[in-house]
Order: C-alpha cells, then sequence, then structure tokens
C-alpha cells in the first residue's frame, strides 16, 4: 500500500478517458483547418485576390485530378514509379537488415563498413543520382539503384542501432543459461532489435517515394516524376500540384500505417 | 605493488584503446581503400572504359584542378552562403514555431497536418513553380532548402516542448512566474536537448535541399556543377564534385554532433 | 482572524464524462503558526487542496482566504513544496533553491545568499554547486524545502513532500522539518499518507473522505507538547492518536497491518 502504486492505480484511467477525448479535439482542430484552409485558398483564386496561374485552386486541383484518373495517364505511369520504387526498396531492406544487425552484432563487421555507410548517410544521396545516369541510363535501373542507395543507409543504420541497445542484462542472463552465440542473436538480440529495425524500414519508405520521384524528375523516360517534370516546364500547375499531393500522401499513408502496425505489434516497448 | 598493478592496467586498456583504433582505421579505410585500388587497376587493365568510368587517381586530380583554379571555393561560397541563409531561417521560423505549437495545443492540432505533408511531400517536384516565383538560382535554392530543413526543426522543438516535466511548469506557476519566464527558465533549457538533435537533423536535410535545389535550380555552387559536369559527360568532374559534397556532408555532420554535445553544457546559462 | 480559510471549497474536474466533483466540502480555518497535516485515502483531493489554496487552482464553488483577501492566484505569501521536489535537473542545487527569487527580480547576488544560508538550513553545506541527480532522494527533497523557504513565506505547502522516500530518511527529514518550523513557526499544510508522520508533525489533523466529493470527516487536535522528538512516538496518547486516525482511514480491523512501517 505504497503511495505511488496506488496513485498509478487511478491514473491510466482518467489518462485514457482524456486521452481519446483529447483525440478527439486533434483531428477535428486538424480537419477544421484543413477546411479553412481549403476554402481561403479557393475563395482567393477565384476572387482574383492571387494570381490563380500561380497558386491554381482547390477545384482546379481536383479537376485536374479527376482528368489524370479518367485519361488513363495516371495509370500509365504510376506502375513504373511503384516498381523502380518496390524493387530498389526491397533490395535495401534485403541486404541492409541483415548487414545492419551484423554490423551491430560484430564489431569488426560494423568497422569494415561503417565509414562507408556514415558517408553515404550524411550525404545528399541524389547526388549520386547523375553518376548512376551517366552510368546505367535513365531508365529504369538508375532509380532503382539510387532508390536503393538512398533507403539502404536509413535501414542499416536503424538495424544497427537495434542491435546495439539490446540489453546487456539480458544477453548475459541468456549466457548464463548456456546460450550459445547463435541461439543469443536469434533469440535475443533480433527480437530486441525488431522495433528500432522496423522503424528504420518505414523511414525508409518516406526517403524512398521521395527519391525515386525526384530521380525521374532529374532524368526518365516514364513515371509520376516524369510527368511532374512534363507538366512542371510547361507551367502546368494543378497536375503538377496533384502529383506533388499524391506522393505526399503515399508516404504520408503507408508511413501511419507502418507505424500504427509497429505500435501495436511492439506493444512491449 | 598496488601502483604497478593499477599503472599496468591503464596501460592494458590504452593499449586495448589504441589497438580498437587501429582496427577502426585499417578495416574502415580498407574497404575503401580495396575498392579504389579494384577501380584503379580495372580502368589501368582496360577493363572498363576510363571515359565512362573515369578513375580514383583522376578524380582526386579533378578535385586538385578544381582547388587550383578557384573553382572549389567559388563553389564553396555559393552554396555554403545558400545554407547558412536556409538554415538560420529554417531555425529562427522553425524553432519558434514549434515552440507555439507545443505550448499550445490548438495551434499543434491546426498545423500539425501541414508539416507532416511537407515531411512527406517531394518538395522539389515543386520546383517549376518555386522557380518562377523566386527565379532561377539561390533564392529558389534557399527556399527548397528552408522547406527541406524546417520539419525536424519544427517537430523537435514540439516535442521537447511536449516533454517538459509538468512538475517543473507547476513550480513556475506557484512562484508566480509569467510565460516568459516560463519560457526561458523551464521550457527552453527543459527542451534544449531535443531542440539540439533538431538543428543536426535540419543541418543535414538542409545540406539535401542545398545541393538537390541546387541540381535542379541553381545557377552555381556544388550541386549546379554536378549537374553540369553530368550533361557535359564529364565523368571524373562529377566524381570530384560528389566527392566533395560527401567531405562538406561529412564536416558539417561533426560540427552539428559538436555543437549538440557542447550545448548541454549552456542550458545553465539560459 | 484566522489565517486560511476555506470556506465551503468545492473542486471539479472536467472530464469526457462530464464534470467530476472531486472536493465536495472542505471548511476549515487554520491560525497563524499552526502546523496542519492533512490525511485521507489516496484520490479523495488533497493535492487539489492544496492547489487551491495556492491559486494554481479555481474552486468551483467556495473561496480560499488568506488574511481576509481571497485567493486569485498563485500569491508571494505562499509557496508550495512538491512531491518529487521538481528540481531542474540542468541548474545546481544553490541556483534551485534561488530559482523562486530568480522569478520575482531579486537581484542575483542577493539571492545566491539568500540561496546559500538556506541551504545551509536545511543541511546541505558544501552540495551548492552539485547538480540534482548527484543527490539522494533526501536531498532532493531538503533542497525543494529550501526553494520554497527561500522566498520567506507566510504559509508552506507541502504536498507529501517525504512520500517517495523510504521510512527511515521520512522520519529524520520529518524532524528536520520541524526544527526548522520552530525558528519561525510558519504555517503549514502538509499533505501525507502516514498517520505516524502527522501526528508526530501537527497541531492539528484534518482527516478528508474517499472522493467523490470529499470532505473533512474529522479535525483532530494533537496535544502533545512541542518540541517534540521521536520519544513521543512510545507515550500513551501517541498511541491512542494513532489508533484513532487508523479507524477513521482505514476501519478497525487491519488498522495495524496496513500502517506503512514507519521504523
Ligand atoms: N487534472 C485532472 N483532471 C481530471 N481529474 C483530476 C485531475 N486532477 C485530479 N483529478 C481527480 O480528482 C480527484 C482528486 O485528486 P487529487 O490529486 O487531489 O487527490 P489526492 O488526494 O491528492 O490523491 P493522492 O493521495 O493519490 O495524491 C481524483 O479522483 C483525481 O482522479
Ligand atoms: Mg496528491
Amino acid at each position: 500500500m505504497r503511495t505511488p502504486k496506488r496513485k498509478d492505480a487511478g491514473a491510466p484511467l482518467t489518462t485514457s478517458r482524456a486521452g481519446s477525448q483529447e483525440s478527439a479535439v486533434k483531428v477535428l482542430t486538424g480537419c477544421i483547418s484543413i477546411v479553412v484552409v481549403l476554402v481561403a485558398w479557393q475563395v482567393s483564386a477565384s476572387s482574383g485576390l492571387v494570381d490563380a496561374s500561380y497558386t491554381s485552386s482547390p477545384l482546379e486541383i481536383v479537376k485536374a485530378a479527376a482528368e489524370l484518373v479518367t485519361s488513363g495517364e495516371l495509370a500509365q505511369n504510376l506502375p513504373t514509379t511503384l516498381f523502380e520504387f518496390s524493387i530498389g526498396y526491397a533490395l535495401a531492406v534485403v541486404i541492409g537488415v541483415p548487414l545492419g544487425m551484423l554490423m551491430g552484432w560484430r564489431l569488426r563487421v560494423r568497422q569494415v563498413f561503417e565509414p562507408l555507410l556514415y558517408a553515404l548517410y550524411v550525404t545528399p544521396s541524389l547526388a549520386l543520382f547523375p553518376i548512376f545516369v551517366l552510368v546505367w541510363g535513365i531508365g529504369t535501373t538508375s532509380k532503382i539503384a539510387i532508390v536503393f542507395v538512398d533507403v539502404l543507409a536509413t535501414v542499416v543504420i536503424n538495424a544497427m542501432a537495434g542491435v546495439q541497445e539490446t540489453d546487456a542484462r539480458t544477453l548475459r542472463m541468456a549466457h548464463a543459461f548456456g546460450a550459445g552465440q547463435m541461439a543469443q542473436f536469434w533469440k535475443i538480440i533480433a527480437p530486441s532489435a525488431m522495433p528500432t529495425t522496423v522503424a528504420g524500414l518505414r523511414l525508409g519508405v518516406g526517403r524512398g517515394v521521395i527519391t525515386v520521384i525526384v530521380a525521374e524528375l532529374y532524368g526518365g523516360v516514364v513515371g509520376l516524376g516524369v510527368m511532374i517534370s512534363a507538366y512542371g516546364s510547361s507551367f502546368n500547375v494543378p497536375p503538377l500540384i496533384v502529383l506533388a499531393l499524391l506522393a505526399g500522401l503515399f508516404g504520408l499513408i503507408v508511413g501511419s500505417l507502418l507505424r500504427r502496425i509497429e505500435r501495436s505489434v511492439f506493444r512491449w516497448e | 605493488m598496488a601502483w604497478t598493478s593499477v599503472i599496468s592496467t591503464v596501460r592494458a586498456d590504452d593499449q586495448g584503446k589504441i589497438r580498437e583504433r587501429v582496427y577502426a582505421v585499417v578495416l574502415g579505410g580498407g574497404l575503401i581503400f580495396i575498392g579504389a585500388v579494384a577501380w584503379q587497376l580495372a580502368v589501368m587493365a582496360g577493363a572498363v572504359d576510363e571515359f565512362l568510368t573515369s578513375s580514383p587517381v583522376l578524380v582526386i586530380e579533378g578535385v586538385v584542378k578544381q582547388i587550383v583554379s578557384g573553382e572549389l571555393l567559388v563553389n564553396i561560397g555559393i552554396s555554403g552562403l545558400e545554407f547558412i541563409v536556409a538554415f538560420a531561417v529554417a531555425s529562427v521560423f522553425g524553432i519558434s514555431l514549434g515552440l507555439l505549437m507545443g505550448r499550445l495545443r490548438y495551434v499543434k492540432y491546426a498545423i500539425e497536418p501541414y508539416v507532416w505533408l511537407l515531411y512527406s511531400s517531394p518538395v522539389i517536384a515543386l520546383f517549376p513553380l518555386i522557380v518562377l516565383i523566386f527565379g532561377l538560382g539561390a533564392p529558389s535554392v534557399v527556399f527548397i532548402a528552408i522547406m527541406l530543413a524546417i520539419v525536424p526543426l519544427i517537430v523537435n522543438a514540439m516535442q521537447g516542448v511536449d516533454n517538459v516535466d509538468p512538475g517543473l511548469i507547476k513550480v513556475v506557476e506557484s512562484f508566480g512566474g509569467n510565460e516568459l519566464q516560463l519560457l526561458r527558465k523551464v521550457v527552453l533549457p527543459a527542451s534544449f536537448p531535443t531542440i539540439m538533435a533538431g538543428v543536426r537533423l535540419g543541418m543535414g536535410r538542409a545540406v539535401v535541399g542545398v545541393v538537390v535545389g541546387e541540381l535542379f535550380a541553381g545557377q552555381g555552387g556544388i550541386g549546379y556543377s554536378i549537374d553540369k559536369y553530368a550533361s557535359e559527360l564529364n565523368t571524373t568532374q562529377v566524381f570530384s564534385s560528389v566527392l566533395i559534397v560527401i567531405v562538406a556532408g561529412l564536416v558539417l555532420n561533426f560540427i552539428a554532433r559538436a555543437l549538440e554535445r557542447a550545448s548541454s553544457g549552456w542550458r545553465t546559462d539560459l | 482572524m484566522s489565517h486560511i480559510t476555506f470556506d465551503s471549497v468545492k473542486i471539479s474536474y472536467k472530464t469526457s464524462d462530464g464534470e467530476v466533483e472531486a472536493v465536495g466540502d472542505f471548511s476549515a480555518e487554520i491560525q497563524k503558526g499552526e502546523f496542519i497535516a492533512i490525511v485521507g485515502p489516496s484520490g479523495c483531493g488533497k493535492s487539489s487542496v492544496l492547489s487551491a489554496a495556492d491559486g494554481l487552482l479555481k474552486p468551483a464553488a467556495g473561496n480560499v482566504y488568506v488574511s481576509g483577501e481571497p485567493v486569485t492566484g498563485p500569491g508571494h505569501g505562499r509557496a508550495m513544496v512538491f512531491q518529487d521536489a521538481s528540481l531542474m535537473p540542468w541548474r545546481s542545487v544553490e541556483s534551485n533553491v534561488a530559482f523562486g527569487l530568480e522569478l520575482r527580480g531579486v537581484g542575483k547576488a542577493e539571492r545566491l545568499r539568500t540561496a546559500r544560508e538556506l541551504v545551509k538550513l536545511v543541511g546541505l553545506e558544501g552540495r551548492e554547486r552539485s547538480r540534482p541527480s548527484q543527490l539522494s532522494g533526501g536531498m532532493r527533497q531538503r533542497v525543494g524545502i529550501a526553494r520554497a523557504l527561500a522566498v520567506d513565506p507566510e504559509i508552506l505547502l507541502m504536498d507529501e513532500p517525504f512520500g517517495a522516500l523510504d521510512a527511515q530518511t521520512r522520519e529524520s527529514m520529518g524532524m528536520e522539518l520541524l526544527r526548522i518550523w520552530e525558528n519561525d513557526r510558519k504555517t503549514v499544510l502538509f499533505v501525507t499518507h502516514g498517520i505516524d508522520e502527522a501526528i508526530l508533525l501537527a497541531d492539528r489533523v484534518l482527516v478528508m473522505s474517499a472522493g467523490p466529493r470529499s470532505r473533512i470527516v474529522e479535525d483532530i487536535t494533537i496535544d502533545l507538547p512541542r518540541p517534540r522528538t521521536r520519544e513521543v512516538r512510545v507515550g500513551r496518547e501517541f498511541q491512542v492518536y494513532r489508533s484513532r486516525l487508523s479507524n477513521l482511514l482505514f476501519g478497525e480491523q487491519d488498522a495495524r497491518t496496513t500502517e506503512p512501517a514507519t521504523r
């Protein structure tokens, strides 16, 4: 019957109730804010307060979106972008997760790869893209390569950090119970590194999506970025905004979906 | 006896540390060195076309050429200035906005959606529009860099404020402190580490913004030269410029980390 | 005129189920220089009452008066000591103690002088430059007390100040608090879970009923001689007060077993 315990017993109830109310307030305020901005944008554009050829307007954007869908233009370009992203991303995950975990687990492995990866991590990987274009041309391969490079650093560094955060006491305990190196890795290190590793995968999605589009923008044949580039050079603003928003929303939705999955899977965190 | 044993353990410790250093340099540098040598040998053996793939020797020569001709200095001047302006503006606006969002929850709820959208959107996709508004060159590049850098600055300042111990806020209230005192004496120092982490992340993204912004909308600077040399198919100079970007990225990251570490001592004075 | 008057204070909180009336009707008169302990089951609203007295929280109905004036916000005559000390980890001990004075615009030299005096008073001489993280829980609590005393309040509000300490430290901190209090006999409102602690320290113990709509069920005058020492605990009177309070708080049977061990 110590004080702190009794306090804790009552607390979660009130906070979770207040919490659900609070998140309702949050969503509501967010929605109101979005509606206000959209209306203000529309009004200022249609009243001629600002030059709509620069800013476009929500209605025009919706119209442009509908056109992009019905004309089949989106359907023509989207698969290429998704393909480039998926392959590059998958490669980065397949190589990055084991590499990162190995680097976290084995000092010597880490020492071999760290400088290179660190350099990759702190430099804007898109600066490498012109090289990739010189090597592989403006086709799909160079996009896959740049997504791979960009996502790889994030994935590796998070997987490595996850392993390094493993509780040393748990490891000692396992050792005391006679767990060998392999058992320690599979039964303790890998699971406890999971949350951070998966967080890295989530961050990688956001970065990869942006990277593939910017790369296509720089030089490509088909893809969302190529469309953006085309509409941009003819200063056709509404589809430009549609496509940028589309990419942003894709990253946002996939990101928060993954975050939600993370939360429910790794609830012990 | 006790003394000698202490000394010998210290020595063993030092030796261990030195040995680890050596391992780190030899192993990490080794990979890069072997890669470079293999590349060079492949070129020298004629296995790959030097015009297409360049070679480490050529790349280093290229860097030297850029230094001697003064091109490097000019580029660093342009990119550096863009970086400093963008980062300064992003810091001032981002941190203030983040603090405000942390203190006033309605402001936070109203603005948060846009921050996350900005975070996950390819801002550079809007570069034609940005160029139309700001013109080709530095102003557009700075704008792009601000948009990239500002997100972690906002988010971290906000989270820093969110995580301030409510007990400390109560202390200020109880002693009759006002909102300004609360900000200066509790909120800022308490959220300082988080804000500084945001500064480091913001610095990194500002670099990306400057380089990639120049790639698309620049009229000078390192990113611009990468693009220029690439369009001239001058592989060597592309590699040289990328090498310079990598070194700059490492240096800036080093500075940011040092700043972050040193900043924990400043808090007392705030 | 009494120093603090709680006049039918009602405190309610907004929750998603609507307003919850935590404290129903809290009325009490406290004289200048009195040491008052407030006890009651967890969640009955002790902290809320204290916050209302400090002016951190406005009663839904009724009023708190200090020297006849209604409390409208935190005021200079009152200072609070918090349960977890709530020290600023980035400040040294003396700078934490000087914090209240700093907020009130006292010059640096003067506030540091005052702070050092108080650091000495609470027995932390030599630790002026330490950081809170380098102190034990009891030491941290001393700093919290020194910080409150530094502004020289007429009224000291203490919310379970020793709640997080082990039994032994807790008792010696209580005795030390009494020693400091004997100097100038400030009016003290002291919230606690410990029955022994309440009897040992207070002139009067206010016993609150369980919430919601809690109120004072008993107002027990502790008629033990001052200055008090640990020895009062073994006296018969102490045991009488103790069983009376236990009965009020826990009911007859488990009076002995639920009493927090203070030895
Ligand atoms: N901010 C708040 N919002 C909603 N309800 C609250 C809030 N603060 C306190 N309460 C409720 O008011 C009641 C009284 O709380 P208070 O903290 O004053 O109790 P207490 O007697 O100090 O408890 P303890 O002994 O555990 O410290 C409790 O039921 C609590 O749940
Ligand atoms: Mg309480």
